[in-house]
């Protein structure tokens, strides 16, 4: 991977001395991290407590798992509105064939399966019939808000196996939460794919020009489908994760509210909204980020409306640094 | 650019510590509260707010509290959200937990983290589905099929007593996955039932007047001979007002065409409703009794000493438009606040 690609996708340039780390956008959003951890756990002393990290990492993969799959697709410069609500709707179908057979690995297969399903729709109605992302994954949002209430007339789907809670809300060794442990894993593996494989080179130069790519020989129909595919597996997956955390699922799992913290978490982690540029572990420190700040919003008892509007300064702050970034790109 | 980002998370830091530091300034035993909100943007949710608050800095000094610390938190109208906050606030060592469910089945998984670590949670005017569990220590709410059946069961009368047959009646039902709303609908058919009366129509309407405007505008459309709107919370009643005014039937009381309206709740719209006799009956929430419920329980489930029922419920307050201005009402409260 050449180094303009590598820097593109995150990655640390070998060899380097310290002042080029530092420009790193990773390396600091790192040190910024560690730096609000050590002044938080002075100013909050149960902030560090073990309950309270693994609690707010619970909080970071709610917020991650989607926030990985969104990074992929915003490297093409597209969006995938649909991801809380694909979430929701494949985990109540799921828990539904789950509630009727009482068979944990049917219903866990089904959630992946509709939220792949519907990721397929997204990315065939983008890469094949070039429609707009954002209007197809705004429909496909609706659709999958529209199914959940018809199947559920807008309860709740409850009454799933027990075991189902206990595998994938349980913890590993009692400690490490099983969502934080699939979170990390997660995270790995779509870091490989996306930094070390040719899949993920042919996607930044998709993103970086999708014409150029093509005329190089790159299938970018190919590569267009995948990412949404790659978004509907992350829902999938945070569906089954969030469904076992309430032992439930319901209409009221994935608010069209919570795109903020996933498209914050992306564009804090580096990704560009103008295509070209992202990373997993970007998007990885983004979601801790993310989680950190409504952390510690509740634990300080800050006002709730206060909450609303550091929540927005915050977006706002996000989207002036894609500019600045973009800018600096530029030139 | 580095810069600017290293300093606008410091000054978040700065700001944060100030109010860790605030926080801790506080001396003598404190009573730790967590309330976790669903949505905090109406009347209601203030008014049950500041109940609770008043009444536990009166009462937590018999109970050797020196002070209340509430922690509240808003899930914003997300269930998984909720589950995060009721996490944090069993990490923040809450003496006491107060929840407003916003969804009835994953409610449980929190009741369950909190009775887990030894927190004892109060579910707050919406209980736990049927059957889920475990259930949650305590269960304070409005008994809303008495809500609906005794309104509704007054309003009947008063009608009939005024000489006019309910005819071609139309009821706005709230949320179809909410207790409360199944609850007064089934409270105001068993009080027509009384009177050998049938509701004509149901319009659901989500808890969202948007949607009750669409569902009553079809509503009236089929019926135009309705003298008859019952509403399951008289936040929705300019919904109602907007159609009938189109419709030119939107008189007050007294008036030849006047169309006979009983609702829930007491939320100041509808108090105003009611002192102009454009609404005629109302089943209010009793926030004081919900708050006093609470206070009488607290105090012994932090303790462990409970052995009260496990649900108070807590009797509505029934309203005559003609008597709204000689009882002291939550919704009126805040009409005069608004006025001042």
């Amino acid at each position: 991977m050449s180094e303009k690609m590598r820097e593109a996708a995150g990655g640390e340039k070998n060899g380097r001395p310290l002042s080029e780390l530092l420009k790193n956008g990773n390396t600091i959003m790192m040190l910024l991290i560690i730096a609000a951890l050590l002044i938080l756990s002075i100013a909050i002393p149960r902030f560090m407590s073990v309950g309270n990290i693994f609690n707010l990492l619970v909080q970071a993969s709610v917020i991650g798992l989607p926030a990985i799959g969104l990074t992929f697709i915003i490297i093409t410069a597209g969006i995938d509105l649909s991801l809380p609500t694909n979430m929701a709707c494949s985990a109540i179908l799921g828990c539904l064939i789950m509630q009727k057979t009482q068979n944990v690995v049917l219903g866990v297969l089904s959630i992946l399966f509709f939220a792949v399903l519907f990721g397929c729709i997204n990315g065939f109605s983008v890469a094949v019939l070039k429609m707009v992302p954002m209007i197809v994954t705004l429909a496909i949002q609706t659709l999958n808000t529209g199914i959940s209430n018809f199947c559920t007339q807008g309860t709740s789907i409850g009454g799933l196996p027990e075991s189902f809670s206990r595998i994938f809300a349980g913890s590993i060794g009692g400690v490490v939460p099983v969502s934080v442990l699939v979170f990390l894993v997660v995270a790995v593996i779509m870091h490989q794919v996306l930094a070390k494989t040719i899949f993920g080179r042919q996607l930044f130069q998709t993103g970086i020009n999708e014409r150029a790519a093509r005329v190089n020989g790159i299938n970018t129909t190919k590569i267009l489908f995948c990412i949404y595919v790659i978004g509907g597996v992350m829902a999938g997956i945070n569906g089954v994760l969030t469904a076992a955390r309430l032992n439930s699922a319901g209409p009221t799992m994935g608010p069209a509210s919570a795109f903020n913290n996933i498209v914050c978490a992306c564009v804090l982690g580096g990704a560009s909204v103008w295509g070209g540029k992202g990373s997993i572990l970007g998007t990885v420190f983004g979601s801790i980020v993310m989680a950190i700040i409504t952390n510690v919003m509740n634990l300080l008892n800050v006002d709730f409306f206060a909450t609303y509007v550091v929540k927005g300064l915050v977006i706002i702050v996000v989207c002036y640094l894609d500019v600045l970034r973009n800018r600096v790109k530029e030139n | 650019m580095k810069k600017r980002l290293a300093m606008v998370l410091s000054l978040g830091m700065a700001l944060s510590m100030m109010g860790g530091f605030a926080c801790q300034a506080e001396e003598g035993k404190t009573l730790k509260l967590g309330i976790s909100w669903t949505h905090y943007n109406d009347s209601l949710f203030y008014s049950w707010g500041e109940g609770l608050e008043k009444i536990m800095e009166e009462t937590c000094k018999d109970h050797g509290y020196d002070s209340v610390e509430w922690v509240s938190i808003v899930a914003e109208d997300d269930a998984a959200k909720q589950a995060a906050d009721i996490s944090d606030l069993i990490t923040q060592d809450c003496d006491a937990i107060i929840a407003y469910a916003y969804d009835n089945q994953a409610i449980a998984s929190s009741v369950k983290e909190a009775q887990e670590a030894g927190i004892p949670i109060v579910l707050w005017d919406r209980d736990e589905a049927e059957g889920a569990t475990p259930e949650a220590d305590l269960f304070i709410g409005l008994d809303t099929y008495n809500q609906a059946y005794l309104a509704g069961k007054a309003f009947f009368q008063k009608m009939i007593d005024a000489g006019e047959t309910p005819t071609d009646i139309i009821s706005i039902m709230g949320a179809t996955n909410d207790n409360n709303a199944l609850n007064r609908q089934k409270g105001f058919e068993d009080a027509a039932a009384e009177f050998d009366l049938e509701i004509k129509q149901t319009v659901p309407s989500d808890w969202d007047s948007e949607k009750a405007l669409t569902g009553f505008t079809a509503a009236w459309q089929a019926n135009p001979g309705s003298n008859c709107v019952l509403i399951a919370s008289d936040f929705i009643v300019t919904s109602v007002q907007t159609v009938l005014e189109a419709n030119d039937a939107w008189y007050p009381a007294g008036e030849e065409d006047h169309v006979w309206i009983c609702s829930q709740d007491g939320f100041p719209t509808g108090v105003k409703f009611m002192q102009e006799g454009y609404m005629d009956y109302s089943g209010m929430y009793n926030v004081d009794g919900m708050c006093e419920n609470f206070a009488n329980a607290v105090y012994d489930l932090i303790d462990g000493t409970y052995e009260g029922e496990a649900k108070l419920y807590t009797e509505p307050m029934v309203v005559d438009a003609a008597d709204v201005d000689t009882i002291e009402l939550w919704g009126a409260n805040y009409m005069d606040e608004a006025a001042e």
